[in-house]
């Protein structure tokens, strides 16, 4: 059996980019801010009457294209894109710092770049300091040299908090990982106006549909 | 005049006034000012304690002073009274560049009471300032009133992080910085609860416009809400905010707490520190002070010499009936 079609799409509209999730808006789940557990959530090909109006798709690729795993990764660092738009500012340029992940991290950010994202992978997890390729890599694609947003499926967080630019966002992921380190110092969340961001599960089946 | 003063930090825990060095000219664009009344923050009884702006640091940056020398042009006369602005950038760095001048890559270097003199002084030299650096105090305003600029200024900031375009906001702790807070949620529109277990403070949160007060030690389970601003560095008012924010919502730590801790679990709301504030922020906290819509003098407790500055940075800790500490060289 083939896998499920579920699509990643991203739109841009004025006010940003967004992943296309398929949620109701309108059921208990998403009214209290929890979208990625919607009661009503629909594949793409099911909905209808959706609003366009101001939306114009820039990337549509397949899910079956990419392994599950990258697949999955890149949908759950493309919803925080989002949700972390409206507190770090809209930017036309939005650099993500992709930790863990050894053997996909690469892939999952040449999906991210695929939709307009860039991003750099750090695949070592749980170290003390960022690696030489990806501070090379951050400063020649990010003009702060630092990441806008840090993305850490190795559930790191004091780490990333320091790593982050300041007012910029972090995301562990703690439902990948399964464990997470403690949050950063409350100081260090203070001073330096770091955004932790909820990284909610996106709703991708990954397993064969029967 | 006599010989003017300044209180620096002789070593950590360790403040004293002392003869300040002779005042070098000004510069063409500089302004000289007499210190009429600083506020005593959080950040000063660090400072002071820690030494951690460097020793001969002079702290104080909720500053009222009477300007007393001026470029002939400059908007601010000889005379006038005006609030000033500490925070300061390079204007060259990505932070300042994008509008964040809080944070930029200079800023401990630059600003003042932490990289340049404080207010802790008889006089103080503001360094080539732009308008909305040093506001002019309106007429009939106390300098009571007009010395809470600077942490309203912090307060907006962190109240328009966490409400956005909401319309109530619960704030937990309602020490000066959560008091400002509550006036800045009011002047945007705002319902505010407070959480605060001292009673005195209660009644002052009630005072200056919280629509409703819960002492946290005997109210076992607080409303929950999308936004929550936390303005004390405990634990427990850290771990407070996170079980009473709703899921989806928006917790915002304005406070700093050495050793203090977020709880394990964060749930599914988004965290956020806040530091400092922007330009405009600062502009719109003289406004609201310059038009009466905000009105805290009621709120200063102590009224402290300069020379007394010892106990200026210890009765914010040592009274508990202490809500604003002010400075009168």
């Amino acid at each position: 059996m083939p896998l499920a079609p579920h699509r990643l799409e991203v739109r841009r509209s004025p006010a940003g980019l967004q992943w296309w999730r398929g949620h109701c808006g309108s059921c208990a789940s998403c009214v209290s801010g929890l979208e990625a557990w919607c009661l009503s959530f629909q594949m793409p090909d099911e909905l209808v009457g959706e609003p366009r109006a101001g939306w114009e798709m820039v990337a549509r690729h397949q899910l079956r294209d990419l392994d599950p795993v990258t697949c999955a990764a890149t949908a759950a660092v493309l919803d925080v894109v989002s949700a972390t738009a409206a507190t770090t500012g809209p930017r036309d340029e939005h650099c993500v710092l992709v930790i863990g992940l050894p053997e996909h991290a690469e892939r999952v950010c040449d999906a991210l770049q695929l939709v307009g994202v860039a991003a750099v992978p750090e695949p070592v997890e749980r170290s003390s300091r960022l690696s030489a390729e990806a501070r090379t890599r951050l400063a020649s694609m990010s003009s702060s040299g630092r990441p806008d947003l840090i993305v850490s499926f190795d559930g790191a967080s004091a780490s990333a908090a320091r790593w982050v630019r300041r007012g910029g966002a972090i995301a562990p992921c703690l439902w990948w990982s399964g464990s997470a380190e403690p949050a950063p110092p409350l100081d260090t969340l203070t001073m330096r106006e770091v955004t932790i961001a909820p990284l909610r599960q996106p709703h991708l089946q990954l397993a064969e549909s029967s | 005049m006599t010989q003017p003063r300044r209180a620096q930090v002789h070593a950590p825990g360790d403040v004293r006034v002392v003869a300040a060095p002779p005042p070098p000219p000004r510069g063409p664009a500089d302004l000289w000012c007499r210190v009429r009344a600083v506020g005593v923050c959080g950040t000063d009884v660090a400072i002071a304690r820690e030494g951690d702006a460097g020793l001969d640091q002079v702290p104080g940056h909720e500053i009222v002073a009477e300007v007393v020398d001026a470029p002939p042009d400059s908007w601010v006369a000889p005379g006038a009274r005006v609030m000033i602005r500490p925070i300061r950038g390079c204007g060259a760095c990505w932070y300042c560049r994008a509008g964040l001048i809080h944070q930029c890559d200079r800023s401990a270097e630059l600003t003042i009471s932490y990289g340049r003199p404080g207010g802790y002084a008889d006089l103080l030299l503001v360094d080539a300032p732009t308008p909305d650096e040093v506001v002019a105090v309106a007429d009939g305003v106390d300098d009571l009133d007009a010395v809470w600029a600077e942490p309203l200024a912090v307060a907006l900031h962190a109240v328009r992080t966490a409400a956005g375009d909401g319309e109530a906001l619960v704030v937990i702790g309602a020490g000066p910085l959560g008091l400002c807070a509550i006036a800045a949620a009011r002047a945007l529109g705002l319902r505010v609860t407070a959480i605060e277990p001292r009673e005195p403070r209660r009644a002052a949160a009630l005072g200056i416009g919280a629509d409703r007060v819960i002492d946290p030690t005997t109210t076992t389970t607080p409303p929950r809400s999308h936004a929550v601003l936390t303005t004390v560095g405990s634990s427990a008012a850290l771990a407070m905010a996170h079980q009473i924010c709703a899921p989806g919502g928006v917790v915002v730590h304005a406070g700093l707490g050495h050793g203090a801790t977020l709880p394990d679990t964060l749930g599914p709301v988004t965290t956020v520190g806040s530091f400092g504030y922007l330009p405009e922020e600062f502009l719109h906290s003289t406004a609201l002070i310059n038009s009466g819509k905000v009105r805290l003098s009621s709120l200063v407790t102590h009224e402290v010499r300069l020379a007394d500055i010892g106990m200026a940075l210890q009765l914010p800790v040592t009274d508990p009936a202490a809500v604003k500490v002010v400075v009168r060289p």
